[in-house]
């Protein structure tokens, strides 16, 4: 979408959003106390699932904007993949990574409505990320923003939306009938030359000025340095009923990298960067040769908002333009507009430009994953454990065009979510995170930025519940000031304003840029 | 041997045809058109013709190859409201409603951002002289030749007219259009603005043909306009076509004593109308049109 666009859309959505409809709760199912376990089970179980969420061909393709293309088919499967872990005390989190343009509230909560009393998994214990593909559906947002802006298709589809929460759901179910003793082990390693800021001209307005980290490679432009390469990684090897030895099933890693190489003029589903990395690391650990291997690597998205892949130019697609349209304007008719598409031979070169690149950067970060995965079969614990909630969930407040006379009324259960303070919580409102505890006493910290979109956020902020990691010597969290919200389009409409980097900790958390989940911390 | 090597070559150019026909994007071909319009004044050329309450309803049929098309059509104007002596009328006193048809043929060929049209176009008047319209006398013929260019923020566009029947005249115009904004979500619309000025080159009365019609009083410029336009794409049917409202409104600034002429004994030196319509296309283009 072209800035112009992106910042007329921003400023009509925020104020329809202001103009429309009251505020109501969005609510969904707490998870139910956990059961105590059988005796001699004190370790760390982990189970995994995995959900085709391919739709059918026809729906809009999400992400980028008006361009967006109607889907004619696919080219790689969408998946749903999920992590269950088990803390000897029961506490269960499931972490899903979905091969999806953005984050849903209202799927989020459909999906633990249905998984809260089948597996001990509500809302405050289910994590939804999204890689960001912009070739995957929409449709499926609690913001009609979102379904009717977010390609060329209009439209809410409960369907879909119901079609994806059992989808979602049958994999968390088949992740809990997968627990079985497990090690995880957390690592990192730093991976320069796949990613790169995204708005040069607006990081450059940051004060203090941005500056690489010590290890950034001279050789690459500044461009590529001022990112945080970090590639973050939790395996999990699970323990064999049979033979008692532990074998590696998967992992769950974080990278900041904007989650899509397709093209704009794409139209094949398609689960992009990601979805080759992911399957990259699970054909490394299931060597089989199966069309779907038995290993599961959920590659969720770091804080990747400005954060593009290193695509070339000539993979980007020109817009549209408004342009007359020509045949049958005869001597005594009156012009008529159209928005002119780019001459099909020129999309067909950013397209393919597009997919040489996905691949290149796709199987380069998969190849890293695999270096990471490797690296850590020496780490692995089995003694690992989950951190209590130390807030309540408190759902986020949305607005509802049932409730506001005189907006749109539809089936879509809501316009605008806003996101809600956490009580007492002295994070702010931007952002929460859970901790993932070792027995070494050493706290790894996973922070999952709960976006609830709203009239400011799910313009600037993406919607997407996304995930970042912190290092493991983090600043007391009252002043931890890292975000893990995608600030693109923030910066696009407000370049003078100082901003974070993504991915790495930066200065300033728009308290507009993302809503509040909930927060663990270490027993 | 000469005739059927004529024939042969003649084959041989209609398969060639036929086969850079065949290879032409199916939504790049026929196209059909359909105009209806309401408006308080007719203005053609920069000449009031009709005020009043006017409907023109406009078809047009074409079939594009790669950059060329071809199309043809028929512009019809009728006058709704019952018309005073004095008043502005193709119509007069006679009873019906009809004014004028307008049959127009085109070539048009598009190089890149460049367009290039040619067409003829017949002007036939149906109000009789004796009930104070304009009468079959005023029937005419002109060609016309335009050159034009479409870029992402004005598209200008120079016509040369030449009444090649009763008024014996060229008439150049010289237009151009700025898309203002265009709504990029379904349904879209579009706000444009258009400017124009006419010059009158031969089109006013010549002594030496005292039988011509004559269209303006004198060369040189007959009037200046300006116009807003909103389109608003109500309908868009994929593999279909779409429907479109329009509504523009026109001022213009009459610098020629013919188009300052509002009615017996009238004068207007500014005039402003208003026109609101809709349009639907069929097919070609519009099938995939966004």
């Amino acid at each position: 979408m072209s800035p112009s666009r992106s910042v007329l859309l921003a400023a009509l959505s925020a104020a329809l959003g202001t103009a429309c409809g009251k505020t109501f709760l969005l609510d969904g199912p707490l998870s139910p106390r956990p059961e105590s376990r059988p005796a001699g089970t004190a370790r760390l179980r982990a189970g995994f699932g995995r959900a085709d969420i391919t739709p059918p061909g026809g729906v809009g393709l999400a992400g980028n904007g008006p361009e967006g293309r109607r889907a004619r088919g696919y080219r790689l499967r969408l998946f749903a993949r999920v992590m269950l872990l088990e803390d000897p005390a029961g506490n269960r989190l499931a972490l899903v990574v979905a091969d999806l343009p953005l984050g849903s509230a209202l799927l989020h909560r459909r999906v633990a409505g249905l998984t809260a009393a089948s597996d001990g998994i509500g809302l405050d214990r289910l994590f939804i990320a999204v890689t960001h593909t912009h070739s995957g559906p929409g449709h499926y947002f609690e913001s009609g923003a979102y379904n009717d802006q977010g390609s060329s298709v209009v439209g809410y589809s409960a369907v879909l939306v119901d079609s994806l929460a059992h989808r979602i759901a049958a994999a968390v179910h088949a992740a809990r009938l997968d627990l079985r003793e497990a090690r995880a082990a957390w690592g990192s390693r730093r991976i320069w030359g796949y990613a790169r800021i995204r708005s040069m001209p607006a990081l450059l307005r940051n004060l203090p000025p941005p500056a690489a980290p010590a290890d950034a490679p001279d050789s690459l432009p500044l461009e590529y340095r001022l990112i945080d390469p970090t590639f973050t990684m939790l395996r999990i090897d699970q323990r064999d009923s049979l033979t008692g030895s532990y074998r590696p099933a998967g992992a769950f890693s974080i990278f900041a990298i904007h989650g899509t190489g397709n093209a704009s003029e794409n139209e094949l589903l398609d689960a992009d960067l990601h979805g080759l990395v992911e399957r990259r690391l699970e054909r490394h650990i299931d060597p089989s040769g199966a069309f779907v291997p038995k290993a599961f690597h959920l590659f969720a998205n770091g804080a990747e908002g400005d954060v593009s892949p290193a695509w070339p130019s000539q993979s980007r697609c020109a817009l549209p333009v408004l342009a007359p349209w020509t045949l049958l304007d005869g001597p005594f008719t009156r012009p008529l507009w159209q928005w002119q598409p780019i001459p099909r031979p020129d999309a067909a070169a950013c397209i393919h430009a597009a997919r040489r690149a996905v691949e290149r950067i796709g199987n380069g970060l998969g190849d890293e994953a695999i270096k990471l995965f490797d690296s850590l079969g020496g780490a692995l614990d089995d003694r690992s454990s989950l951190g209590a909630p130390s807030q309540p969930w408190r759902s986020a407040r949305t607005r509802s065009p049932s409730e506001s006379a005189g907006c749109r009324p539809s089936e879509r259960p809501s316009w605008v979510a806003r996101p809600t303070r956490l009580r007492g919580s002295s994070t702010g409102d931007c952002w929460d995170c859970f901790r993932w505890a070792s027995s070494r006493e050493r706290p790894m910290r996973v922070v999952a930025v709960a976006t609830v979109p709203s009239a400011s956020s799910s313009m600037l902020s993406s919607g997407v519940f996304r995930t970042a990691w912190l290092p493991e010597k983090l600043p007391p969290l009252p002043s931890s000031p890292c975000c893990g919200s995608a600030t693109g389009l923030l910066e696009r409409s407000r370049e003078r304003q100082p901003r974070m980097r993504d991915g790495v900790c930066g200065r300033v958390c728009s308290k507009r840029s993302t809503g509040s989940a909930f927060r663990w911390t270490p027993r | 041997m000469v005739e059927d090597a004529s024939q042969m070559t003649a084959i041989r150019r209609g398969l060639w045809f036929l086969l850079w026909a065949g290879g032409t994007p199916l939504h790049a071909q026929a196209g059909a058109r359909f105009d209806l319009a309401t408006s308080n004044r007719y203005v053609w050329h920069g000449l009031s013709r009709a005020a009043g309450i006017v409907l023109q309803s406009s078809l047009a049929v074409g079939y594009r190859l790669r950059g060329f098309t071809l199309s043809s059509g028929l512009a019809r104007h009728y006058e709704l409201d019952r018309v005073s002596p004095d008043e502005l009328s193709e119509v007069g006193n006679s009873q019906g409603r009809l004014g004028e048809d307008d049959l127009w043929v085109q070539a048009d060929l598009a190089l890149g951002a460049v367009r290039l049209r040619s067409g003829v176009a017949r002007y036939v008047f149906r109000g009789g002289s004796p009930q104070g319209g304009g009468g079959s006398l005023g029937n005419t013929t002109e060609t016309y030749l335009a050159l034009g260019a479409v870029t992402a923020y004005l598209n200008p566009l120079l016509e040369a007219w030449w009444d090649v029947d009763r008024v014996r005249g060229g008439f150049l115009r010289a237009s151009a259009n700025s898309p203002v904004f265009g709504w990029p979500i379904e349904p879209f619309f579009f706000i444009s603005l258009a400017g124009e000025i006419g010059l009158n080159l031969g089109q006013h009365p010549d002594p030496a043909r005292p039988g011509d019609l004559a269209n303006f009083s004198q060369r040189g410029l007959t009037h200046a306009g300006l116009g807003l336009d909103v389109l608003f794409r109500v309908s868009q049917r994929p593999g279909l076509g779409s429907a479109n409202l329009n509504l523009e409104l026109n001022g213009q600034l009459n610098l020629d004593d013919a188009t300052r002429y509002n009615g017996a004994g009238r004068n207007k030196n500014v005039i402003f109308w208003l026109s609101a319509g809709v349009t639907l296309l069929l097919g070609g283009e519009a099938r995939a049109q966004r």
